[in-house]
């Protein structure tokens, strides 16, 4: 029985074919505000490519955010309907966790606004809440002792996004299982209250 | 002949929506999880905020619908869906729901253009003749189209600047009304008489429409009764705007009347719950086109639902139009 992992909340389109012991293969586009358009086709692409129906495919893992909020709808999106109308089973990843992997690290993902989406984790476990932060408070948060992940440029380093692919095998035993995947949402961090008429 | 059976979702703005309706005609479910309390909240719809309640609604309501017309997916012929116009984020919701439908259960996908939805509700009603003439007035759109045989769209008119409803909106919001200011204008409508003066809009092409003044004028109207310490009447401002809205939206219907022959007239879209918009057609079409057909949609397919994408995904079916998987959401796309 296969996995199918879905990362759609940054810049890539990221899908990853598993099984029980091993990646068997993924694909990583880079194609920010087109996940949408290509999601599907790629979908196809990696199970043909590898002979395998999607009867086969028994989980769906999908990263709920935090990130670009069209983008995890995107992933979502596809999650909730192969979960509720097709039948997977669907587990979930903070975007930030599949970021981090198993390594000791800070995520940084931008926001928007002068603002980063703030992950820390190591080995999988989250050592506070996934937040966000203004890139000033951030600036006070990095040294040395962790590695640093994500968008970087935004602090005057180089942007690092590692083996998110493998990450996703990686964290295993880290998948949450989705009890009702009718009320699955994403997590946003930001509430639609900032939307409301001033 | 075997019967076409077609699942339809729909998420252009703020209604979630999925249904599934029979030889285009015959509505076997039809769902819509509507956001509006939330809306009126937020004083208009929030593209951010109706996204976020898309996603949240989106399996339940299909599942809801299947179970409703007691299906499964494999059971249908074809997935269509509302490609656009309409809110982005909305959009993608409802076009990656029915592509993943139609990729996992190997059905055709039909892409489905939101004006002609609106369109073919009419279907339900009874056969549309052709050439036929349609008038679309929605929140986004207020179009003029004609129709020589079926599926095939010409717009003839259409607004210049803001579409009617939009106009509703505006001045419902100017009479410090709740959102969605149509119906409410419309009810007050009717406890008032137009007795304030407010100018026709004019414009160059005799089909076009142009509704953007009709707010200034409605404030400037305001301001002048103010100046001069009369009391502002809102239920003979209401009956005002309204008279005038409709007068302008009639009098582009008779010019096209007039300049095409057609064998039917259809009204369409959201603001075709007017109540004094239907009345004003079915008066016409009586008096002035007593030859020409006409059909005014019953209140529940004038507003968004998936039935009225089903109903013209079911003729695009049958006309072999198709959609590939990497067919994206359109914002804004012509007829
Ligand atoms: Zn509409």
């Amino acid at each position: 029985m296969y996995t199918i992992g879905i990362d759609t909340s940054h810049q890539f389109l990221l899908l990853v074919l598993m099984d029980e012991n091993r990646i068997i293969d993924y694909k990583q586009n880079q194609c920010p505000k087109l996940q949408s358009e290509y999601i599907i086709v790629e979908l196809d692409n990696l199970l043909k490519r590898n002979n395998i129906s999607l009867i086969e495919v028994k989980n769906i893992v999908v990263t709920i955010g935090p990130g670009s909020y069209t983008g995890v709808r995107i992933g979502l999106t596809v999650a909730k309907v192969l979960g509720s109308i097709v039948g997977k089973t669907v587990y979930t990843l903070s975007t930030l966790q599949l970021y981090a992997g198993i390594k000791n690290a800070l995520v940084l993902m931008d926001a928007r606004a002068d603002r980063c989406y703030v992950g820390r984790y190591n080995n999988g476990v989250a050592l506070s809440e996934d937040s966000v932060l203004t890139n000033d408070e951030i600036k006070e948060l990095l040294c040395d002792d962790v590695a640093l992940i994500g968008d970087l440029h935004l602090f005057g380093k180089e942007s690092y996004y590692p083996e998110i692919a493998k990450n996703f095998f990686l964290l295993k035993d880290k998948w949450k299982k989705v009890s009702n995947i009718d009320i699955l949402t994403p997590v946003y961090l930001k509430s639609s209250q900032e939307y409301l008429r001033k | 002949m075997k019967d076409i059976i077609i699942l339809a979702i729909e998420s252009s703005c703020d209604e979630t929506a999925c249904a599934i309706v029979k030889n285009g005609n015959e509505i076997l479910a039809n769902k819509v999880a509507s956001q509006i309390d939330v809306h009126t909240l937020y004083g208009g719809v929030v593209p951010e905020v109706a996204s976020r309640i898309h996603i949240e609604n989106i399996s339940i309501i299909i599942k809801e619908t299947l179970k409703e017309a007691n299906m499964t997916v494999e059971q249908v012929d074809g997935i269509a869906f509302t490609q656009g116009p309409g809110l982005i984020g909305s959009l993608h919701i409802g076009v990656l729901a029915a592509k993943t439908l139609a990729w996992a259960y190997n059905k055709p996908l039909i892409p489905v253009h939101h004006l002609t939805g609106h369109i073919y509700a009419n279907a339900f009603v009874k056969e549309l003749k052709f050439p036929l003439l349609a008038l679309v007035v929605s929140g986004g759109h207020t179009e003029l189209v004609l129709m020589k045989e079926d599926y095939d769209f010409k717009v003839i008119g259409e607004t210049l600047d803001d579409a009617i409803g939009e106009a509703y909106d505006k001045v419902g919001r100017v009479l410090n009304l709740p959102y969605p200011g149509g119906p409410k204008i419309d009810k007050l409508a009717k406890e008032g008489k137009p007795i304030y003066k407010l100018p026709l809009p004019k414009v160059e092409n005799p089909l076009d429409f142009s509704f953007s003044g009709l707010k200034s004028a409605v404030m400037q109207a305001i301001n002048r009764l103010k100046r001069n310490d009369r009391e502002v009447s809102i239920e003979d401002m209401c009956a005002s705007f309204q008279k005038t809205a409709l007068t302008s939206l009639w009098q582009k219907v008779e010019a096209a009347l007039d300049s095409y022959a057609v064998k039917q007239f259809i009204l369409a879209g959201g603001v075709a719950a007017n109540s004094e918009l239907r009345e004003l057609v079915k008066e016409k079409m009586e008096k002035k086109y007593p030859n020409i057909d006409y059909i005014i949609p019953p209140l529940k397919y004038c507003t968004d639902n998936a039935a009225m994408i089903a109903a013209s995904g079911y003729i695009a079916y049958k006309k072999g139009i198709r959609a590939s998987f990497d067919i994206g959401a359109k914002a804004s796309i012509d007829l």
